[in-house]
């Protein structure tokens, strides 16, 4: 028997019912704010897990928003000065440091250990460094760091490159940078022991110890999965504004900003496909100056060193598959960068029957992308575009837990979207 | 092989002992000692120290260990141990290659990597590396190496391609080491009190959890002091270890470092980042440039930055490029004597304060060609040879002492004049000496005495002077004597050396002697109080010729600026026969100034 198969999705196919997407969370690109002067204030706020977990977090707030996690991703460009200035409502000093960046200044508050700090309740220290290189960076308080990046005190940079074009992106100056309009994410990896948030809660600071610190929560941008799909600016995450939900047409090349944020290094693999890693810690990876990434690395896992950056570009066609990923038959047209030495190949194998399926939620009842099939009543919810999922996640198995219970933790699922079905551009 | 032993300087743990060219050795114990934590914490640890030579026991016994430098060009290291611990130790480098020889536990499984070393062994035990690779290594104990590198068994050891070059093309003006490592003290503690092991308090290093974090074998506290790193825009070579059991993640703040090798093995490119992923055990170079006269935070990233629970401590350090004069400081140079003869040797030696640091200093003698030779080149003190000259010479010897952090390069010059003022063996001429008659004693007796150059010297000819004989006349007083001119530009000390051989024909009697004489502006010199050098005396008619046989003569007489003549020749007091004859022979005349 062979199954129905819609070959394509009705293009006026707008609203999406998957569960937790919504169509403004399609967006596909990084969310932050732009300019060339922040005023961050360190507040307290109370983060969400899956698990049913609350949990006090110290973090960067912007201007008079409440606290987010992770702090404000920061969209600047390169040559600017930027000046971050920092106000403290904590009971302990804090600060920001800026690695990768050069010539940074802090002024005002008092002389630490590693950098200038705020005060407790009211204090205020400013930051100033030009961004003179392009690229993915980090920040993240300087003062006890062991403690104040475990309660959230971490934030991403991207630094977009002089003469940057929104519709047609590079990482760097250089071209071997390029990646598709509206396909960057950012991967911002942290870890958390809740008992030191519940001794911060309770007012027990002097009893905290960070060498007995044991995380069972994993996150990606601040969010645990499956929170990680869900929107951004989700109002049932107020404190937790960014998702990690990418998503891409055939051929497209995604931009994976890769944030390495909390204590711990995190091998992050992704299925579907190889990436070429372009980039650590701000600086293409060349043989020599302007030579473009000829230093490039294909891996499908990498761990980035805690502290550190990097930027991958990923792609994926369906190429190699052996069989057409439309269900096209050889004379129809090529969809855009279709594999076409596959086209018009038939399916490998005799699909099994609805009586010998057991029928999962990304099930869409079609192998072909962008295609639905006949399925029970109530599935294919979580796939109503017909788009192929791959899960991206930290490969350390016990990371994608949220304290002990599965799925959950530092994961996510790349959903490769037909070319026809739009994905929200920012 | 020989080896040089070096004396101890004052605070410096000098025991550099080279073979010349090949190999350097070092006297290394393991100890037991403490590290203080900056809370106050007294923990047991087992270090390293370098002894001057084995039983010495005057080497500070630190953790991590003293980093040894094998200098550019040296093949081969051998680290003679002393294990004072109680219990089997050794040394294995990572990323060197040794012939190794593992101990096995009776269930076969390894205990030691290499041969053990036994505790309080009362021979060194030798540990040797041939073909020894450049780059920035590690040095533990390979026995029991999960009890064993966390007590605190390990240390740095280095070999640069060259002076100033960690690697072919990878030049730099200071080397700052950062050894990361870690302490947990339950473990330290239960090995201390013999509570480690199967069915104790601590059974294995499973719940190992460190709670203190170094660099450099210090816990940061609020006023410790900065790693100096040389002068603004100096390129400074960063040289990470990681002996701690977990990844650590340097992160320098304002600078890129330029990551150049890992494990000892160069990158074809480097790597542009401002953090490390430094795993255990691993090494890391990497360049930096620090740009202005200031204080540069790195830390680690993995957060080790508590003392215990204290925050504010760990590994932290600040570097700082300040531009002070880093160890070795007040450096001198000197000869025991700057101006020498051909002749004579001196003794070379650097003198050093070293301002509290442990890495031992290493040397560099370097010596133009033709300049003669050194008794060593890598060690403090060795000896000048000169080579043989004429006239006067200037040879200018570069000496490059090295704390591993930095170089410094000091001269000396030696000057050397030429030791000899004529030496004569006669082999072709008569070398300006020539025959005169009745040379001493106001003799008067020219027919019964001559001069020759013949045959039958030392090696090849000699001067004869042949006295006595002809006839049955009696004569008393024959002499004749070989006569050379010389000039002396100064006063000095001059030494004649001279062989010679006499001989009495059989029939002289009892009161008929023969002399060697030597006389120098006229006055005759000789042994002790005499004035002749030898005497023979007859014994009668018949039997055989009477001879001292080939002897030296050497002398030192002090002369003025001027001209100068000496005479070596015979006397002879009486003769009465035919067939008495005296012969003089002499050979390898040397006079020199001393």
């Amino acid at each position: 028997m062979i199954l129905k198969i819609f070959k394509k999705i009705s293009k006026n196919f707008a609203v999406m019912l998957l569960f937790l997407i919504t169509a403004d969370a399609a967006h596909a690109a990084i969310f932050g704010v732009e300019g060339t002067v922040f005023n961050f204030t360190a507040k307290e706020g109370c983060i969400s897990t899956p698990d049913g977990g609350s949990y006090l977090m110290w973090g960067y707030a912007l201007d008079t928003n409440q606290m987010q996690y992770p702090g404000p991703t920061l969209i600047i460009n390169q040559g600017d000065t930027i000046t971050v200035n920092l106000t403290n409502t904590l009971i302990v000093p804090v600060s920001i440091v800026f690695p990768g960046q050069t010539g940074v200044a802090a002024s005002g508050g008092v002389q630490g250990l590693i950098t200038r700090e705020a005060l407790p309740l009211g204090g205020t220290v400013s930051y100033t460094f030009t961004a003179s290189h392009a690229g993915t960076y980090i920040y993240y308080s300087g003062t006890s760091p062991e403690l104040q990046i475990e309660m959230g005190m971490v934030g991403a940079i991207i630094v977009r490159p002089t003469g940057f074009m929104h519709h047609m992106p590079q990482a760097y100056e250089h071209i071997g940078s390029a990646y598709s309009h509206g396909r960057e994410f950012l991967f911002l990896f942290t870890e958390m022991d809740p008992k030191i948030h519940e001794q911060i809660a309770l007012g027990r600071l002097s009893q905290v110890d960070t060498t007995t610190r044991f995380p069972v929560l994993w996150f990606i941008n601040g969010r645990c999965a499956p929170d990680t799909m869900a929107e951004n600016f989700d109002p049932l995450l107020p404190h937790q504004p960014y998702n990690c939900m990418p998503m891409m047409h055939p051929g497209d090349k995604v931009l994976m900003r890769i944030v390495s944020a909390g204590k711990d290094p995190h091998p992050f693999h992704t299925h579907g496909n190889n990436f070429n890693i372009i980039a650590r810690d701000g600086r293409l990876l060349e043989s020599e100056p302007n030579a473009g990434p000829d230093l490039a690395v294909s891996n499908f896992t990498i761990t980035v060193t805690p502290g550190g950056t990097a930027e991958a570009i990923f792609e994926w066609t369906g190429a190699h598959l052996g069989w057409d990923i439309y269900g096209h038959d050889i004379n129809d047209p090529l969809e855009p960068n279709e594999y076409a030495p596959d086209h018009g190949k038939p399916f490998p194998v005799t699909l099994p029957t609805v009586k010998e399926l057991t029928i999962g939620n990304m099930w869409s009842g079609s192998p072909f992308l962008g295609a639905m099939g006949s399925l029970p009543p109530g599935k294919g919810t979580l796939n109503p575009n017909g788009g192929y999922t791959f899960m991206w996640h930290s490969h350390n198995e016990k990371e994608m837990t949220n304290y002990d219970i599965f799925p959950g933790g530092l994961m996510t699922m790349l959903i490769i979207e037909a070319p026809s079905v739009p994905i929200m551009e920012h | 092989m020989k080896i040089i032993k070096t004396l101890l300087i004052s605070l410096s743990i000098l025991t550099i002992v080279s073979t010349p060219g090949n190999a350097i050795e070092y006297f290394l114990r393991a100890d037991e000692t403490t590290k203080t934590m900056p809370d106050g914490n007294i923990i047991p640890m087992w270090g390293f120290a370098l002894d001057s030579s084995f039983g010495a026991l005057d080497g500070n016994v630190t953790v991590p260990g003293p980093i040894l430098s094998v200098p550019p060009g040296d093949s081969n290291l051998i680290i003679h141990f002393d294990n004072d611990l109680n219990v089997p130790a050794s040394i294995v480098i990572n990323g060197q290659i040794a012939n190794m020889t593992p101990v096995r536990n009776p269930d076969g499984r390894a205990h030691s990597f290499t041969h053990e070393t036994q505790p309080g062994n009362t021979d060194p035990c030798d540990y040797i590396w041939t073909n020894f690779r450049d780059g920035t290594y590690i040095y533990q104990s390979g026995t029991h190496v999960a009890v064993q590198v966390q007590m605190g068994l390990y240390g740095g050891v280095i070999k640069d391609f060259n002076v100033n070059q960690a690697y072919s093309g990878v030049d730099y003006n200071i080397s700052v080491p950062l050894f990361f490592s870690e302490i947990d003290p339950v473990l330290h503690n239960a090995v201390a009190d013999n509570n480690y092991g199967t069915g104790k308090l601590v059974t294995s290093t499973i719940n190992y959890e460190p709670k203190y974090f170094l660099i450099n074998g210090q816990s940061f506290s609020i006023g410790a002091a900065t790693v100096p790193a040389g002068n603004p825009n100096d390129v400074v070579l960063l040289r990470f270890f990681n002996m701690g059991l977990e990844t650590r993640s340097p992160v320098f703040h304002n600078a890129y470092m330029k990551l150049v090798a890992e494990d000892g093995q160069a990158y074809q490119y480097p790597k542009q980042q401002y953090s490390i992923f430094l795993a255990a055990g691993k090494t890391i170079d990497a360049l930096v440039t620090l740009p202005d006269s200031n204080v540069y935070p790195i830390y680690d990233r993995r957060l080790g930055l508590t003392n215990s629970q204290t925050t504010g401590g760990g590994m932290l350090a600040h570097l700082e490029a300040s531009g002070t004069t880093l160890p070795p400081a007040a450096l001198t140079v000197s000869a025991i004597a700057d101006t020498i003869l051909d002749t004579q040797t001196t003794q070379l030696s650097v003198n050093v304060a070293v301002l509290g640091q442990s890495s031992p200093l290493r040397y560099n003698w370097k010596i133009p060609k033709g300049a003669g030779s050194l008794s060593s080149k890598t060690i403090r003190n060795p000896v000048y040879t000169p080579p043989d000259i004429t006239g006067s010479q200037t040879f200018p010897l570069v000496i490059e002492t090295s704390d591993g952090s930095k170089t410094v390069i000091s001269t000396l010059d030696i000057n050397v004049i030429d030791g000899l003022i004529f030496s004569a063996n006669f082999n072709k001429n008569c070398n300006s000496f020539e025959y005169l008659d009745n040379t001493f004693k106001d003799t008067k007796a020219s027919s019964f005495e001559s001069g020759s150059r013949v045959k039958g010297g030392i090696t090849g000819r000699a001067l004869k002077v042949k006295l006595g004989g002809k006839n049955k006349i009696d004569i008393a007083g024959m002499s004749g004597g070989w006569q050379r001119d010389f000039d002396l530009s100064a006063s000095e000390n001059v030494k004649i050396t001279f062989m010679y051989n006499l001989t009495q024909s059989p029939n002289y009697e009892d009161d008929e002697y023969s002399d060697i004489l030597l006389s120098i502006d006229g006055v005759l010199k000789g042994i002790d109080t005499n004035d002749y050098i030898t005497r023979i005396y007859g014994d009668g008619d018949g039997g055989n010729n009477i001879s001292t046989g080939w002897q030296q003569f050497t002398a030192t007489v002090p002369l003025s600026a001027g001209k100068h003549s000496i005479v070596i020749g015979g006397y002879n007091n009486k003769k009465t026969d035919k067939n008495e004859v005296t012969t003089a022979i002499f050979d390898d005349i040397v006079v020199e100034r001393i």
